[in-house]
């Protein structure tokens, strides 16, 4: 009874005396949490011994007087693994990095500042983590987004093993005030990609007509030839070639063909050029221009349409001429323009004429 | 009131959507045509009652899709232009001898090709077993099908590629060849850019790829260069006729041996076709030309000539003095 009357005379004032006293008690430590913070890592694969480099962004909510420092605290259970050899870092103050947002407090608006030099520590069983530390701050403003890029050399900064989350704790601070932030990392297994693909030996060509069709106006019985074009271009391997047909009437020669009655053919007569100057003059062919390269046109293709003289076109399959070739390879696309002349006699009559040409394309055997 | 309103605004509009719609002709939009093939050809030694499959890949670069037809046809080479290929007509098709082309079936007749990307066309040969040994040939040939209309006069294109096949049957062929031809394009020459035209014929029943040099000599037969024949190895179909132009162009007068090209020069044709001991069958030709500088040679005449007739009126006005 006497030890419960003891322990009261001493234990009550004890205790008025600690809760009176603490009204004077003045913590001076001003912890607050991060208003952002990211951890750009270029590498993300678990179990990295070397080659990881960090990019952090910080927006400190309370001004950080000069002389501070910014530190990384990774998982407690994992020393070695972050620190992989305990040295320095360079760390650089940067204005951007590639994990930036558009907008917004995770976009950096200033490089960290001050003569920063960064450092690793190791752990060393509980209580001591893998830890980087940057020193050498100059004084930061609260609500401003701070950006910093670590690496080390080689050996330096790894990653611990086995894929999965990782608690770290960023921290920045100056004396007694402290701002932090402690957030999930992850690892993967891989964060690689291998592309791969094979070249074909074989060889190739790849042939274009820039138009299907083509318009040639209007033709005026006895009149001026008309002409139009669209362009061949081509690219090869080995070589190419291509060669041309049209379909005419189907029966006697290729050439501009009216189907509907009265039927009439204005043809592509002769073997070799037709030419549409004379007054009298019908009939329907094509020239080609030569691309510089070493590409040839045969030489009754190869002539200049103002000249009025065209190459002369044979029918179907069977009649498959010649227009362009190239005895080489084009690597790049070789452009052809292709002109059609064709010109109506004075006994043509009233009407739509069409021929189709089929260009026939191909690399040498 | 306000119905009267609206009768009005009809008035004032309606014409101009009336003029509107009959001024609108129907105008036939152009596309562009492409397709791309990879193997260009295939040859293949085959034996009776092989079977053999593989695909052919098409590819479209243009911007829209394209329908094509599937062709399987013998084929010929166009006007004697080795190492090309048309597929025969239908009539040409019943009398070819050595036509592959009931031999090859593909799965599909039709051919979409979309925009960009790879179309593969997968195909068989099933040679019959009862069938004679010697070359048959056949093409997997695709003809674009032609589209959309046309306001007045004009042509329509279509577009068409495909792959070769040579297939040998047995293991015995007879390669022969003659040279017809073999000369220069021109026989007098200012700069050096010189095609050689060299035509073959196929006399054996085997198609043949020729290879060669043609070694050009000037007046002191000094080797000024050395030029390969059929560069890029078009092959040449049996009984055809091939030409072949190889060309030769050097920017200066001096070979890179520094040997001098001009006057008459020589070049020797050497032509090897056989697939085994070639060089016990060397096809040879030669053929001459000049080179002649004229430019520089008339340059230098009229240099000289006004040399001369310097020095000769310093003297004559020498003398008087």
């Amino acid at each position: 009874m006497r030890s419960i009357k003891t322990l009261l005379k001493i234990g009550i004032p004890t205790l008025l005396i600690v809760i009176f006293a603490s009204f004077f008690v003045h913590f001076s430590s001003q912890a607050a949490t991060i208003a952002a913070v990211y951890v750009y890592m270029n590498r993300v694969q678990a179990g990295l011994s070397t080659g990881v480099e960090y990019t952090i962004a910080i927006r400190p909510v309370t001004a950080i007087p000069t002389g501070g420092s910014v530190t990384i605290v990774f998982p407690d259970a994992e020393d070695d693994a972050w620190c992989t050899t305990a040295g320095n870092l360079t760390a650089t103050g940067v204005t951007s990095s590639t994990a930036d947002q558009s907008s917004g407090n995770f976009k950096i608006a200033s490089a960290l500042p001050g003569t920063l030099s960064g450092a690793c520590t190791k752990g060393s069983g509980p209580g001591s983590a893998d830890t980087i530390t940057i020193t050498g701050l100059t004084a930061l403003t609260a609500n401003t987004t701070y950006g910093v890029n670590i690496k080390g050399g080689t050996g330096v900064l790894g990653t611990s093993a086995g894929a999965g989350e990782r608690e770290v704790t960023v921290s920045v601070f100056s004396g007694a005030t402290m701002d932090s932030k402690t957030f999930k990392i992850y690892l993967i297994s891989n964060d690689s990609v291998v592309v791969s693909a094979t070249v074909s030996e074989a060889p190739t060509v790849n042939c274009t007509i820039s138009a299907n069709s083509v318009n040639l106006g209007t033709l005026y019985p006895g009149g001026a030839f008309a002409i139009g074009s669209h362009t061949i271009s081509t690219s090869a391997t080995n070589g190419y070639y291509w060669a041309a047909y049209g379909q005419g009437d189907g029966s006697n020669d290729a050439g501009l063909w009216k189907a509907t009655s009265v039927t009439k053919l204005i043809p592509s007569t002769g073997s070799t050029t037709v030419d549409l100057n004379p007054a009298n003059a019908e009939g329907f062919g094509m020239v080609l221009t030569q691309p510089a390269g070493g590409s040839v046109v045969p030489a009754n293709f190869n002539l200049n349409p103002a000249s009025g003289v065209f190459g002369a076109l044979d029918m179907k399959l069977a009649g498959a001429r010649m227009i362009i070739y190239k005895t080489s390879g084009a690597g790049s696309a070789e452009v052809s323009t292709v002109t059609y002349g064709a010109k109506a006699g004075t006994g043509a009559p009233a009407g739509a004429y069409s021929e189709t040409v089929t260009f026939v394309c191909g690399g040498y055997y | 009131m306000i119905l009267k309103t609206l009768k009005e605004y009809n008035r004032i509009l309606l014409l101009p959507v009336i003029i509107l719609c009959l001024s609108v002709v129907p105008v036939f939009a152009q596309s562009s045509l492409s397709i791309g093939v990879s193997p260009t050809f295939k040859t293949l030694k085959m034996q009776p009652g092989e079977t053999y499959s593989d695909e052919i890949v098409f590819w479209n670069l243009s911007g829209e899709s394209d329908t094509y037809d599937v062709h399987i046809k013998g084929f010929r080479q166009i006007e004697n232009q080795p190492g090309t290929a048309v597929i025969l007509t239908d009539e040409q098709e019943a009398e070819a001898l050595y036509s592959a082309s009931k031999w090859i079936t593909v799965e599909k007749d039709v051919l979409t090709l979309e925009p960009s990307k790879n179309t593969k066309l997968r195909y068989t040969i099933n040679v019959p077993t009862n069938v004679t040994d010697g070359e048959f040939n056949a093409e997997i040939f695709l003809i674009s099908k032609t589209k959309g209309e046309l306001e007045g006069s004009g042509t329509f294109a279509n577009l068409a590629a495909g792959t070769p096949f040579l297939i040998q049957i047995g293991d015995e062929f007879i390669e022969n060849a003659e040279l017809l031809r073999f000369t220069s394009d021109k026989k007098t020459y200012e700069r050096i850019n010189i095609n050689f035209l060299t035509q073959l014929k196929n006399l054996g029943d085997t198609h043949i790829t020729p290879v060669g040099e043609i070694v050009v000599e000037n007046i002191f037969k000094q080797e000024v260069a050395r030029i390969p024949f059929n560069r890029n190895k078009q092959s040449l179909l049996r009984d055809n006729i091939g030409n072949y132009t190889d060309n030769w162009s050097q920017s200066g007068y001096l070979s890179p041996s520094k040997v001098l090209s001009v006057g008459p020069m020589k070049a020797k044709l050497l032509v090897t076709y056989r697939s085994f001991q070639p060089g016990f069958a060397v096809l040879s030709s030669e053929a001459s030309f000049w080179i002649i500088p004229w430019k520089i040679i008339i340059a230098i005449l009229v240099i000289l000539l006004t040399g001369i007739i310097v020095v000769v009126s310093k003297k004559k006005l020498q003398r008087r003095k």
